[in-house]
């Protein structure tokens, strides 16, 4: 197949208009932009929507709109617009709905730098808002996978009728690569059905949230956390990479992932045992590689990160259960450590431990 | 063979044109190739700067810490990310807006006046195409041929141009051939 030289957003947009994708509505912010700029003169060529929403909140809301119909929908933003659709997350969750949403993650608290970043991992993991509710959560780490990610992501909404996240960090949204591009799916409407109408009225379809009679609202709840432990049993994605007789384990994803990678080529060479262990998936989380670890060869596992303080960590502490003690190695608001900085904290790491 | 380098110069020289022409270039002819450019809140006329990375294999790290190849389009430029070169690394100037005196001790220096002699050709705007040819024609990355072409497929939109960036490719490619830089 014909490879493409392609810009990270601009390839997750047309692959998702490949996906099927029909309808987009989204806000202007850095690093995200080429995805609506690429929907806005791409949507109309094959007869979906665009719209440019008066707010994040506006457009997240549009997008719950189009889930309502079965049209396959996307919205994307950064962090501070992660932040104020969370509400509509929540909703689409709360509802049954599928949609796809991009987050191209820069530098944070708050409005934060512009650059890219990995600010957004509890965020992405724990609450993208209220409620409880969990979305399946995928990390690309180069062009080609963003774009394979982006095109599964909406089979995998459609499937559980949920919101699915793709955490990206700036430089995959903004770096170009050679890609190859999946083919075109025609773009069907799926006839919905909804837990709710059962309860509020069997006769139609109804949509919502909201469920008065506190029973009926614990039933939903029962049957979304079943559906979250099926996909911690079968959606999970992961990366192992030298860890088996490997000494010390980098745990890391996307393209902080891609660097420590490079590191371990270099460490190798001089003869050092260090592996990755990279989450493709962050939610479900592949605790299974951590439980797999073992203490009596592994000294310690590096948590690096495009973010301080670290956020990743907290998984693998789950992962680990206190076998294998664990540091910390992160840049963040767009410093971005070198191959080189990853090769130098490894040997410090190294000389730490025999000073102990 | 991978080649990490970091163009910059200020905005409207082609920083990024040239660094996605080389992935472009790279994209066609069999070679694996990342553009990253540096985005900021910049300003006007302040410094533009990508780093492209051009291999055989597949490219691992996308950030480049020190560089194989700086290509510098003015001396602001020059100075911010020289220290980013690694000794012996080749550094590509414009030698009409930057000074290279004493650092070909350190560096392979190839310094070429691209402002002025994209200007006696009568478009200012090639200036940078010339220094992709003689970029190519230094590192031996890209044929003659391979660069023209893509050149030609890339910059085509502007039919106005294509004799004059083949002119200005073909200028940089025999600077370099004729041991004159």
């Amino acid at each position: 197949m014909e490879k493409l030289f392609m810009k990270g957003n601009e390839a997750i947009a047309e692959a998702a208009v490949r996906a099927g994708c029909r309808f987009f509505a989204g806000y202007p912010i850095t690093p995200q932009n080429e995805i609506p700029e690429y929907m806005s003169k791409r949507l109309p060529q094959v007869g979906g929507v665009f719209v440019q929403g008066e707010s994040e909140v506006a457009s997240v809301n549009m997008v719950v709109g189009a889930a309502y119909t079965g049209t396959r929908a996307m919205t994307s933003s950064s962090g501070p617009g992660l932040s104020l659709k969370s509400e509509g997350l929540s909703s689409l969750a709360g509802s049954e709905l599928p949609a796809v949403v991009v987050n191209i993650m820069r530098g944070g608290p708050g409005v934060g730098s512009i650059q890219a970043a990995q600010m957004d991992y509890l965020q992405a993991t724990k609450a993208s808002g209220h409620g409880g509710f969990r979305m399946l959560v995928y990390a690309p780490a180069t062009v080609q996978e963003a774009v394979d990610f982006t095109y599964l992501a909406f089979d995998k909404a459609m499937e559980y009728r949920t919101p699915v996240l793709i955490s990206a960090d700036g430089c995959i949204g903004s770096m170009m690569e050679q890609v190859e591009l999946p083919p075109m799916k025609e773009a069907e409407k799926e006839d919905l059905h909804f837990f709710a109408s059962q309860y509020l009225n069997p006769k139609r379809k109804v949509i919502t949230s909201m469920l008065p009679v506190e029973s009926e609202q614990e039933l939903y709840n029962k049957k979304l956390a079943a559906m979250y432990q099926k996909w911690e049993e079968t959606e999970f994605l992961k990366e192992e990479y030298l860890l088996e007789d490997a000494e010390y384990v980098i745990a890391a994803y996307g393209t902080s992932a891609r660097i420590a990678k490079s590191a371990i080529q270099i460490l190798r060479g001089k003869g050092v045992k260090v592996g990755l262990f990279r989450p493709i998936t962050l939610y479900p989380f592949p605790y299974d590689s951590l439980r797999k670890l073992d203490e009596k060869q592994v000294k310690k596992v590096l948590c690096l990160e495009m973010s301080i303080p670290a956020q990743l960590v907290e998984d693998l502490k789950i992962g680990l259960e206190g076998r294998i003690p664990i540091a910390c190695y992160g840049r963040s608001a767009g410093m971005i450590f070198t191959t080189e900085d990853v090769v130098e904290e490894i040997e410090r790491q190294i000389r730490q431990e025999e000073c102990e | 063979m991978e080649l990490k380098m970091i163009i910059a110069g200020f905005g409207g020289q082609g920083v990024m044109v040239t660094g996605k022409l080389l992935g472009y270039a790279a994209c066609a002819h069999q070679k694996k190739a990342m553009f990253l450019p540096q985005y900021g809140p910049e300003q006007r006329g302040g410094t533009a700067s990508c780093t492209v990375i051009l291999s055989d294999d597949e490219i691992g790290s996308p950030i480049v810490g020190k560089a194989d190849v700086l290509m510098v389009f003015n001396q602001p430029s020059l100075e911010k990310f020289l220290p980013r070169l690694k000794t012996g690394g080749l550094l590509m100037a414009n030698a009409t807006l930057c000074n290279t005196e004493h650092l070909s001790d350190t560096y392979d220096v190839v310094a070429i006046p691209i402002d002025d002699m994209a200007k006696e050709m009568g478009a200012r705007q090639v200036a940078n195409i010339i220094m992709t040819g003689a970029f190519t024609a230094k590192t031996g990355i890209f044929t003659d041929a391979e660069i023209s072409e893509t050149v030609k497929q890339v910059l085509g939109k502007k039919p106005e141009l294509i004799a004059l960036n083949e002119q200005a490719v073909q200028k940089g490619i025999c600077l370099v051939q004729d041991g004159s830089v």
